[in-house]
């Protein structure tokens, strides 16, 4: 008892004496946490140089057992947002989300989430005319919901400074950014498995060869299949999903499973399909 | 005569087993157009409440799928009035507003006890229907709190889906589609929008 009690004041005399940052690992730019979820905004490099991306991650690590959504068509829930305000000049790019797990709950429902630390990528470009020996400040609002059997509704504003310089460093989290990069799905083209997807007649068709399983989590915005949960996941190497009738295009993330117990995702981009069941 | 009563009986339960079999874990679910599943709930205060009864009245009917904790929920019954002020609205013209939960035992806004309070936390002048089974919930394929279903008179699913166009935890929609679907049915016009994806918590369905 006496030892936890010392360890609470030794971290409560670490959080409260302003030493924090000097000690926070190189890249962490700023944190938070509820008794839920806990949030981080970490950078691959040391600085920011003019006129080359500066690669962010947002870091969010649910409490074992709850989970966060992913921008997929799901039934429930709601995808982190995270709304980044990057100082004049500066663009933030699109977040890049990684693979998400299908999660199946009780009355036929159906969802796409992350369980664990989960990391979010986002490459801010830095203008060319950038000041060396500057530093900026960066804001965002975050606001997740985390659900278990219940849900919970959590957010933060994470405030932050970047400095800029003409050369930066890899920082302690280059190789966690790195392993997140390479674990993105790729363009459908660009891996080593042979995919055949089209949208024909309201229904998307999906072979690969030699799969063992395929799985296609679509996103929000592109076309609904008409029955995701029966027909989102399967065993061999085809798959077929029949269309609702949209004028959005087929788009979502394709999970090939291999022999080895390895899996690879692949984004799928096809047209809206141009027959389906059923209206918008 | 005993025996074809028998075979009747039997006959009759084995196709009641085998649509809940072929059910299984999967919602039927309804649809615009689709005929709206009967039921008879009971509410908080003991209140029954049987659709047919309603429809026979020549009401219109709204279900609001409800689980009082649920952020979703909140949004639309706390942090903004939006049930309240779409029904008062319509109060008056014939239109049933019944909140129904599906909670299980032991799950998120379940039980008798924490809708009754409810109903005043949130200033509801309309009742809260336990669903404890979730056999309504599932009959209507109802995925998210809140899961908005409204039913013409003539007993078909006017509209199903959303009750506005915004699916933050927060910000209002533009477009209220229940209010607009109210509009369409009041005036016997079919709704412009008659679905729109749900949006909000997992209905707490028993395991």
């Amino acid at each position: 008892m006496k030892a936890v009690f010392l360890l609470l004041v030794a971290a409560l005399a670490l959080s409260g004496c302003g030493g924090a940052a000097d000690r926070a690992p190189a890249g962490l730019l700023a944190s938070a946490a509820d008794s839920l979820v806990s949030v981080a905004v970490v950078a691959a490099e040391s600085a920011a140089v003019p006129g080359k991306p500066l690669t962010l991650a947002w870091r969010l690590t649910p409490a074992a057992g709850w989970h966060l959504y992913g921008p997929y068509l799901n039934d429930s829930g709601l995808p982190p947002r995270i709304d980044l305000e990057p100082p004049s000049g500066w663009t933030a790019e699109p977040l890049r989300w990684p693979v998400a797990e299908r999660l199946e709950a009780p009355g036929g429902l159906l969802d796409h989430v992350y369980h664990g630390e989960t990391l979010l990528l986002q490459s801010v470009a830095v203008p060319a005319d950038a000041a060396p020996g500057d530093t900026v400040v960066m804001s965002a609002a975050l606001e997740w919901l985390a659900c278990r059997d219940i849900c919970v509704l959590g957010g933060t504003r994470l405030e932050f400074r970047v400095p800029v310089a003409a050369h930066a460093r890899p920082t302690t989290f280059s190789t966690p950014i790195t392993r997140a990069r390479r674990a993105l799905p790729r363009p459908a083209d660009a891996g080593p498995d042979d995919i055949r997807a089209e949208s024909r007649d309201g229904s998307l068709l999906v072979a690969v060869s030699g799969a063992g399983g395929l799985e296609f989590h679509p996103f929000a915005d592109g076309a609904e299949p008409v029955d995701l949960r029966a027909a989102g996941a399967v065993e061999g190497d085809s798959l077929e999903l029949t269309l609702k009738k949209s004028a959005a295009p087929v788009r979502g993330v394709l999970i090939v499973r291999v022999a080895d117990g390895a899996a690879r995702s692949y984004l799928i981009e096809l047209p809206a399909p141009d027959a389906g069941e059923g209206g918008p | 005569m005993r025996k074809p009563m028998q075979l009747v009986f039997f006959g009759a339960l084995a196709l009641v087993l085998a649509s809940v079999a072929a059910a299984g874990d999967a919602p039927a679910g309804v649809a615009p157009g689709d005929a709206a599943p009967a039921f008879t709930l009971t509410d908080t205060e003991g209140g029954e409440h049987a659709l047919a009864s309603y429809l026979a009245d020549g009401k219109v009917v709204v279900l609001e799928w409800f689980n009082a904790d649920c952020p979703f929920i909140k949004k639309h019954h706390l942090n903004h009035k939006t049930m309240n002020e779409t029904y008062a609205a319509v109060a008056d013209k014939g239109v049933v507003w019944l909140c129904v939960c599906s909670s299980a035992k032991g799950k998120q806004g379940h039980g008798q006890a924490r809708n009754r309070y409810a109903r005043k936390q949130y200033e509801m002048d309309y009742p809260v229907l336990l669903d404890e089974d979730g056999a309504v919930g599932r009959a209507y394929g109802a995925k998210t709190t809140p899961h908005m279903f409204v039913i013409a008179p003539d007993g078909t699913v006017a509209y199903a889906g959303a009750i506005d166009d915004d699916n933050s935890a927060n910000k209002l929609g533009a477009t209220n589609y229940v209010s607009a679907a109210l509009a369409a049915v009041l005036a016997g016009k079919a709704p412009a929008v008659a679905e729109a994806r749900p949006y909000g918590c997992s209905v707490k369905y028993a395991n």
